[in-house]
């Protein structure tokens, strides 16, 4: 008996070792991740296929995911804000906190995640093969709550995937099922909504902001931040400046933050959430049909003020970004001393690593023109409904952990000097007279030069590029007068010395400019009137069809179709 | 004998014990133990570079779908449109700019324009869709009100824009080529006082679009003075203004005073 207790007890620990190796010496910490704040089911994983881009989380480096967001999105908001800093710099810093604070409460700060899809890749890519067999399959089950819940789980997907489909425009075989993708020791995963209708970080409804979708940049995250809080500010900027036009704006000053919250939750309940600023005051209604979203947001605002965020749970606690995050929620609404550390942020790589990126093949695809005529317009009366989604009974939600804040890893980009041509990209972008960050290096700013000339870069050091002004600094700012200047190195873009020939042309014709070349997944950005241009790059397609491409004066380069051959809008100057 | 028979029942009996206490619910035994053997590994590949999105291109292929068929359904998007009826509706979220059916019209009108049969629609139709005012129809249709006659312009400026909007009538200048026209010009300064004395997001997004414009000295220096009686008047956040302000008298070496 002896003998039969002691080869139990030692093959029990050995099989029990063996026989979960998922678990097998790994800290607590990594069975839970941010991404699990979200439901299996709503992620979609992504095979290799797709082309997206940008800033991914991983399990078990939630503290660095969550610092290089928070770094982003701050240098984003700036970015969109600027013109406040200085002006406003009370409206400045609160939008700055609604930026943090809008994607924390839309989707737990995810985007993509990648994954182990043996254990992740749950429901929805199964059903997505075959919709019909999947729905099918699940209504034959036997009748019981988990039942009834994946079915309405998976009319969701159904309905709401077909609008994603319409919108992406890149047909409908996309995604493989969980049993193809176990291929892969890991998979890209995009968070979607629980009804399936909104997508991503900033939660972005693929019915309403179709021209997103359409360009694809709903896979790259940059393109979602840029989107996404450009869509807030449009919100933010009005309410604030016409104030008096919305009576929940008009408040006692006897709590100097009030007014600046109100304006946050204004912005997100009139522009962000409802499409609309006539709905900026929509949160002071208890009754409304849509209170239960503002109770929501303010909540999420609220764990801000009481140090209770996904921010405080997650960003490392002597990192620059929590420093500058518990500086920003004392003061936004009278900053006194939030600019030093701020200027940091503004100027660190936050791009380097964590980037996960997959690029395909480009294909010319020739579309013959399909687009079915109808005989009678869409006269659409359908009122899509405010989808309350039930619990997912049949999941079991992962248990959570408090991650331990991470180390800090400074990360400084390797870049190996040469002389070359440089132009500047960004905006705002300071210039100093000394290779480091700091007050006494300060010299002048970006936003004092007219259009984006280009210089020489005749020297590096540490992370700074050294500059040499030239005619085109035109200022009486004393800080031009300098023999060189430096310029951090993130901000500095090298000009081609050999580009594809630029040529001048002569527009003879109006025409519409996009951001990219070609029609169905670019957007339309301005007008552009006849004009002589310095063309950078030129796509002819089918052999006939040609796009040209010019910088404009904002710096960016677009594109406008130039006609067919035989009938350009151009002429060709010597 | 009894020994060997002893440590077998053992070890089996281990061997259910631990599956059964430590596997995952999902996996039968057989997955559990496959777990046992070494993985294929396979490589993600990861860089840093940002993708390009893939090009496609739209042609005219189908020659059979006739450009009559074409205007019929611009026709019938643009009264649909007017009249609100094929406007998306959601039950929280409404931002009528955002309608996919806007989308469509300038999808129509480019196939028509790669097949060369613009002529389908006319200057009021065009005029019609602008006026929505939604960017890329806007952009659009104006181009292509523009190239058929400049002074269209006019008909433009008639259009009601408030806010963000006023960007789509003043971005029409940008080139600095319709200031060449007096006519145009004057057309131009008289919207953007018009502009300036509505409210102050208005106000705010005119001074930005006038950044993009080119002026005489003067006429920036005069607007700059509308607007800053104006600004005089607002109680709260002057200093977003008058950045704007004084950015233009910086470009344009005159003193604000504002």
């Amino acid at each position: 008996m002896r003998l039969f207790s002691v080869v139990f007890t030692v093959f029990f620990f050995f099989f029990v070792f063996f026989l979960n190796p998922v678990k097998q010496r790994k800290p607590a910490s990594s069975d839970s991740s941010l991404a699990d704040r979200n439901y299996r089911r709503s992620f979609i994983s992504l095979d290799d296929s797709f082309n997206y881009s940008g800033l991914t989380h991983k399990p078990g480096e939630d503290g660095e995911y969550v610092r290089r967001l928070f770094g982003q999105v701050i240098q984003k908001a700036h970015h969109i804000a600027r013109d406040y800093k200085d002006a406003e710099p009370s409206l400045y810093y609160t939008f700055l906190l609604a930026s943090l604070t809008v994607p924390m409460h839309e989707s737990s700060l995810m985007h993509f995640t990648r994954r182990d899809p043996h254990r992740y890749c749950y429901f929805s890519n199964d059903l997505l093969v075959d919709i019909p067999a999947g729905i099918a399959a699940i209504e034959a089950r036997e009748e019981s709550r988990n039942k009834r819940v994946a079915l309405s789980n998976a009319r969701f997907l159904e309905r709401n995937i077909e609008r994603f489909y319409q919108a992406f425009n890149q047909g409908r075989d996309l995604f493989m099922s969980c049993e193809d993708l176990k291929q892969y020791d890991e998979v890209q995963q995009i968070l979607f909504s629980n009804d399936y209708a909104d997508i991503g970080l900033m939660m972005i409804n693929s019915t309403s902001h179709g021209s997103f979708f359409r360009a694809g940049k709903i896979l790259h995250v940059d393109e979602v931040l840029d989107y996404g809080l450009n869509y807030l500010f449009d919100g933010f900027e009005e309410i604030s400046l016409n104030a008096s036009n919305y009576a929940c704006l008009n408040v006692v000053q006897d709590d100097p933050a009030e007014l600046y919250k109100r304006i946050i939750r204004g912005a997100w309940a009139g522009k962000y959430n409802s499409g609309q600023v006539g709905q900026t005051c929509r949160f002071t209604n208890s009754n409304h049909r849509f209170a239960a979203n503002d109770r929501g947001f303010i909540q999420k605002l609220n764990s801000i003020f009481e140090r209770n965020s996904l921010y405080h749970q997650y960003l490392p606690v002597d990192s620059l970004e929590r420093n500058f995050f518990s500086e920003l929620i004392a003061q936004y609404y009278d900053p006194q001393s939030l600019d030093s550390v701020l200027e940091e942020i503004l100027e660190y790589n936050y791009h380097d690593t964590h980037q996960e990126v997959n690029e395909t093949e480009p294909e010319i695809e020739i579309v013959a023109e399909e687009e079915e005529i109808e005989e009678q317009p869409e006269a659409s009366t359908e009122v899509i409904p405010e989808i309350q989604t039930p619990e997912v009974a049949e999941e079991r939600p992962l248990p959570e952990v408090m991650v331990e804040p991470e180390p800090v890893q400074e990360i400084i980009p390797n870049k190996e000097f040469e002389t070359f041509q440089g132009r500047f990209r960004g905006s705002d972008i300071n210039l100093r007279i000394l290779p480091e960050v700091s007050s006494e290096s300060y010299c002048t700013n970006t936003k004092y030069l007219s259009g984006n000339p280009s210089f020489r870069v005749i020297g590096s050091s540490g992370d700074f590029y050294e500059i040499e002004p030239n005619e085109f600094f035109e200022s009486d700012d004393s800080c031009w007068q300098a023999n060189s200047l430096f310029v951090h190195s993130d901000f500095v873009e090298l000009v081609e010395e050999q580009v594809t020939p630029q040529k001048q042309v002569r527009l003879n014709s109006w025409v519409s400019l996009r951001d990219q070349a070609g029609m169905r997944s670019s957007v339309i950005v301005g007008t552009q009137g006849p004009d002589v241009l310095t063309i950078v790059e030129e796509r002819l397609f089918a052999n006939e069809y040609l796009w040209l491409s010019f910088i404009d004066s904002a710096g960016n380069q677009v594109w406008f179709y130039a006609g067919s051959t035989g009938q350009f809008k151009f002429e060709e100057l010597p | 004998m009894k020994k060997l028979a002893l440590v077998s029942g053992a070890i089996v009996l281990a061997l259910v014990a631990g599956f059964y206490t430590s596997k995952n619910p999902d996996d039968s035994i057989g997955e559990s133990l496959q777990r046992l053997l070494p993985k294929k590994k396979k490589k993600a590949s990861v860089s840093v570079k940002l993708v390009e999105a893939n090009p496609e291109v739209l042609i005219e292929s189908k020659k059979t779908v006739e450009a009559s068929k074409i205007s019929k359904k611009v026709a019938d998007l643009l009264s649909c449109l007017q009249d609100k009826t094929c406007l998306n509706k959601h039950e929280r979220f409404n931002d009528e700019s955002l309608d996919p059916h806007f989308q469509k019209l300038v999808d129509k009108l480019e196939i028509l324009e790669i097949q060369n049969n613009l002529d389908q629609i006319s200057e009021d139709q065009l005029l019609k869709m602008a006026a929505f005012k939604n960017p890329a129809l806007f952009h659009k249709s104006a181009a292509l009100l523009l190239e058929r006659n400049l002074l269209s312009l006019k008909d433009l400026a008639k259009i009601d824009f408030q806010g963000k909007e006023v960007k789509l009538f003043l971005s029409l200048y940008r080139s600095g080529q319709l200031e060449l026209n007096p006519e145009l010009k004057a057309l131009r300064n008289e919207r953007i006082k018009n502009y300036l004395n509505q409210d102050n997001y208005t106000l705010l997004t005119t001074l930005k679009e006038m950044q993009n414009l080119s002026f005489e000295s003067s006429e920036a220096q005069m607007l700059s003075g509308q607007a800053c009686r104006k600004i005089k008047q607002i109680d709260s956040f002057q200093g977003i203004y008058r950045k704007q302000i004084n950015k233009l008298a910086q470009k344009y070496r005159f003193n604000p005073d504002c």
